[in-house]
């Protein structure tokens, strides 16, 4: 296969799951005779529904791929947007600035959020799982503590919400995607964490530093929480602080996108994966609205479909395994008749 | 020799592992433009010193020097660093990634070019290292998935080469290989001996020490025992001092009495199997034989022990176990139909790692140990103890885990499993690989005790004297069929069965 065609099968193999998921609902919710799916106002839902869980999806991937489990990034989006949102509200920055001034400052919170986490990891040395909880209930505690519990209120400062304009969000996400690809594909950071996730002994006796690409993890898990805050706040122009580990279900979103993204990972790359991931959640949830499902059914749905596609991608290896056995079987019952013979 | 060459030395050098004591103040020299064998029964402590040189571990006490320097590396970068590189015994590679990224792993920043790994630019000097140990068949841009087990081990030693050591300590690599990987590392050693370097390699195959080494070294117990030079390497004087005592000239079979019982046992028909080249094979084993199964690397003959065993699935044909008339379904049934079964991949197929030896030899054997629905502890340590003292597994108790025990004492545990059980069909695939002649002399005096008992084995291996040694009847299999078929005669040579390999 020559180069040309094997990347054109890998750009094609990569965003069929969002073609197919993207045709077939359009198809079954003009069967229900509810037009509308997919295009207009409903793209821009799915533009942003994916714009939003695909950067919390990367956040989660870039621990979880490694196996660990954070159960903090609900309480950094809440805290690096409380933080950073706020000081953004006080500084006084012309328009565009002021808005991206919040990215800016959200991220950075993020970013040192996630560096406090990673460094709790290492030093500890506790289960990433138990860590993280611990982590979580700290942050939620400051973010309740600070600007007297009132969290973030953006209301009135319709100058700093201009996220949720599609052509910004997709500005936004293409930049974060261009770093991220870089880092994961170009950098000696990225190298590691292949190695890491794969075969950590191995790779941490011959020089690669686990913890050192630990800490990166976290802190770029962080920064992308930062950003997913960023859209959150731009839709919703609030958020409130949070107690009693509630800022883990901001991570549910995370599962479906990421899966699929380890999955399309061997065809381009896995941040692209975990957006093309995210899009057909998105294109799943919208759906399911146009369809009369309620939240419950719409949770329970994606509850089946995670289930589905990794019960798929455990074993689709047995196709190609059946399509083997199939041929050797034909051979080996034509030895024996030709035997016979 | 000359002092002007010692490149490496320690000085009552210890190890100790709790109770265990693994080295008992060493004094090792090791020497420029020399082959050091380093041989011992397992558990003597020949992987611990080197994995003290390279920085695997700490020494407990003692001195080590390096070119005449104080040498107390920390980490296994820190030894490769100053020049000693190590080829280990266990896995060394990293899965999922690939072959040139093996190769380099850690040294990426090499191919940074304007913030930028290169890709390209480490495939090809990954491809250059390969080529340079003679490995020009593998594509280094494929991911390491992509060639089989004994490949990965010559990527692990292109990477080591590829650091360019003073000093090259191979770790019992080459039970894991072929006969052409095998070429490969002696080329290598005797390549590193020539340009004036050291190699110190561990093996339990004597043969292949005493035709590659240039001086040896015995361990026993963690003690040096003694120090040969080539003209004073003699097989039985080896033996003596890496097992203390006299093993005289019996190790495999005496007699060469190949006729065994009319009555068959297993019925293999026609079989074809799912993975690997077995297709269309038949073959009959009788009650109390000894059947040797033999062929090159891919023949056929792993997947064979499988198949017979349940493990493997079975794409056309039957394994009929004939005294009960079952065709076997999978490894439950034969168990149950009184089989027992030894893969050649110990670690990944015939342990649990992290469980403890009780756990590993009861686990077969729960079915003999237990009352009713219960497990008594009595009984079971009773049991495990058995086969610990039966086997001599060198452990501090039965409660330690596996994954803690030389190579040699997790292969006498996997051995326990089964002869706990009693089996009456025992197939044993590369019973013995990495196994020290002691051990290998029990092992094969207990194989041919279960023969007289009228038990059955299945003996796979790819060691042509063991099985020439041992087996009543020699199957031989070439891409997936059989080639040859042997009685056992005195005047059997490898010579023979290497013309119907090939």
């Amino acid at each position: 296969m020559s180069k040309s065609t094997r990347i054109l099968k890998n750009i094609v193999i990569t965003l069929a799951p969002a073609v197919i998921v993207y045709l077939f609902f359009l198809l079954i919710t003009n069967l229900f005779g509810e037009p509308g799916f997919g295009v207009g106002d409903n793209l821009r839902v799915i533009g942003y529904n994916m714009v939003y869980s695909g950067f919390i999806a990367l956040a989660v991937s870039y621990n979880l791929t490694s196996g660990r489990f954070d159960f903090s990034v609900g309480s950094v989006l809440i805290l690096s947007l409380i933080v950073g949102g706020n000081i953004a509200k006080e500084i006084d920055v012309p328009e565009p600035f002021g808005a991206v001034l919040m990215v800016v400052l959200v991220v950075l919170v993020g970013m040192l959020c996630g560096l406090i986490s990673g460094l709790f990891y290492i030093l500890l040395r506790l289960p990433p799982m138990v860590t993280s909880l611990g982590v979580a209930m700290i942050f939620e505690a400051i973010g309740f503590a600070l600007f007297d519990s009132e969290g973030l209120r953006l209301y009135t400062r319709q100058d700093l919400l201009i996220w949720t304009k599609p052509q910004n969000s997709f500005i936004l996400l293409a930049l974060v995607l261009i770093v991220l690809i870089y880092l994961l594909n170009f950098t000696k950071f990225g190298y590691n964490c292949r190695s890491l996730q794969t075969g950590q002994k191995n790779a941490v006796e011959v020089g690669v530093n686990e913890k050192t690409n630990s800490v990166v993890c976290y802190i770029i898990a962080g920064g992308l929480m930062g950003f997913a805050g960023i859209m959150y706040i731009s839709q919703n122009g609030i958020i409130a602080p949070q107690t009693g580990l509630s800022s883990s279900s901001f991570m549910m979103n995370a599962f479906l996108p990421m899966f699929i993204g380890n999955a399309l990972a061997k065809y381009s790359d896995r941040n692209i994966g975990v957006i093309v991931g995210a899009f057909c959640q998105a294109c799943l949830s919208s759906a399911l609205v146009y369809l009369g499902a309620g939240p419950s059914m719409q949770t329970v749905m994606n509850g089946v479909a995670v289930m589905l596609f990794l019960i798929y991608v455990s074993n689709n290896y047995k196709f190609a395994l059946h399509r083997a056995w199939r041929e050797k079987k034909e051979k080996a019952l034509g030895m024996t008749s030709a035997a016979k013979q | 020799m000359n002092e002007d060459k010692l490149i490496i030395e320690t000085r009552q050098l210890c190890k100790n592992f709790g109770p265990t004591i693994a080295l008992n103040h060493v004094d090792l020299k090791i020497y420029r433009g020399q082959i050091t064998g380093l041989i011992g029964e397992n558990g003597s402590g020949k992987s611990t010193i080197t994995s003290i040189l390279a920085g695997m571990q700490p020494a407990s006490s003692g001195e080590m020097f390096f070119k005449g320097k104080p040498h107390k590396p920390s980490t296994m970068i820190e030894g490769a660093a100053l020049g000693i590189g190590m080829i280990v015994q266990e896995q060394g590679y990293v899965s999922g990634i690939s072959i040139a990224q093996n190769i380099f792993l850690g040294e990426e920043g090499r191919f940074r070019r304007h913030g930028i790994i290169s890709r390209s630019a480490m495939v090809k000097a990954a491809q250059e290292a390969l080529n340079n140990i003679g490995c020009n068949d593998i594509d280094a841009s494929w991911y390491i998935e992509q060639i089989d087990l004994q490949d990965r081990k010559l990527v692990e030693l292109a990477r080591v080469m590829a650091s360019n050591p003073e000093v090259l300590v191979v770790d019992e690599t080459t039970t894991a290989l072929s006969q052409r990987g095998r070429s490969i590392i002696y080329d290598i050693m005797r390549r590193m001996r020539d340009e004036d370097k050291a190699v110190i390699f561990i093996s339990h195959d004597l043969d292949e020490l005493m035709e590659v080494c240039d001086r040896m070294v015995v361990l026993r117990d963690g003690n040096l025992i003694t120090d040969l030079d080539k003209p004073e390497f003699e097989p039985n004087l080896i033996k003596r001092h890496m097992v203390g005592r006299d093993m005289g000239e019996k190790y495999y079979r005496e007699d060469y009495d190949g006729t065994v019982s009319d009555e068959v046992v297993l019925d293999v028909d026609n079989v074809t199997s799912g993975s690997g080249l077995l297709i269309n094979f038949s073959m009959q084993v009788h009650k109390g034989e000894i059947l040797g199964i033999g062929g090159l690397s891919h023949c056929g003959m792993h997947e064979l022990g499988k198949v017979v065993f349940g493990e493997e699935k079975i794409l056309t044909g039957s394994v009929t176990h004939v005294p009960s008339g079952q065709k076997i379904r999978d490894a439950r049934h034969a168990i149950k139909l009184g089989m027992g079964y030894v893969s050649k991949d110990r670690d990944h197929e015939a342990l649990v790692l992290s469980a403890s030896i009780r756990d590993n030899i009861s686990s077969a054997g729960l079915d003999k140990i237990n009352d009713g629905p219960f497990i008594l502890p009595n009984k079971e340590k009773a049991y495990v103890n058995q086969q610990v003292q039966t086997l001599s597994i060198k452990c501090a108790s039965i409660n330690q885990n596996v994954q803690y025990l030389s190579g040699g004492n997790k292969q006498k545990v996997v051995f326990g499993k089964w002869i706990g059980r009693d089996c009456d069909i025992l197939i044993l695939d590369c019973p013995t690989r990495g196994v020290d002649v002691g051990v290998k002399a029990a092992m094969y005096a207990l194989i041919d005790d279960m023969k007289r008992q009228g038990k059955t084995i299945i003996m796979i291996s790819e060691e042509l004297a063991e099985l020439i040694g041992m087996a009543d009847r020699l199957l031989i299999l070439k891409d997936g069929s059989l080639a040859g078929e042997f009685q056992r005669s005195r005047q059997l040579t490898e010579h023979e069965i290497i013309e119907c390999m090939i």
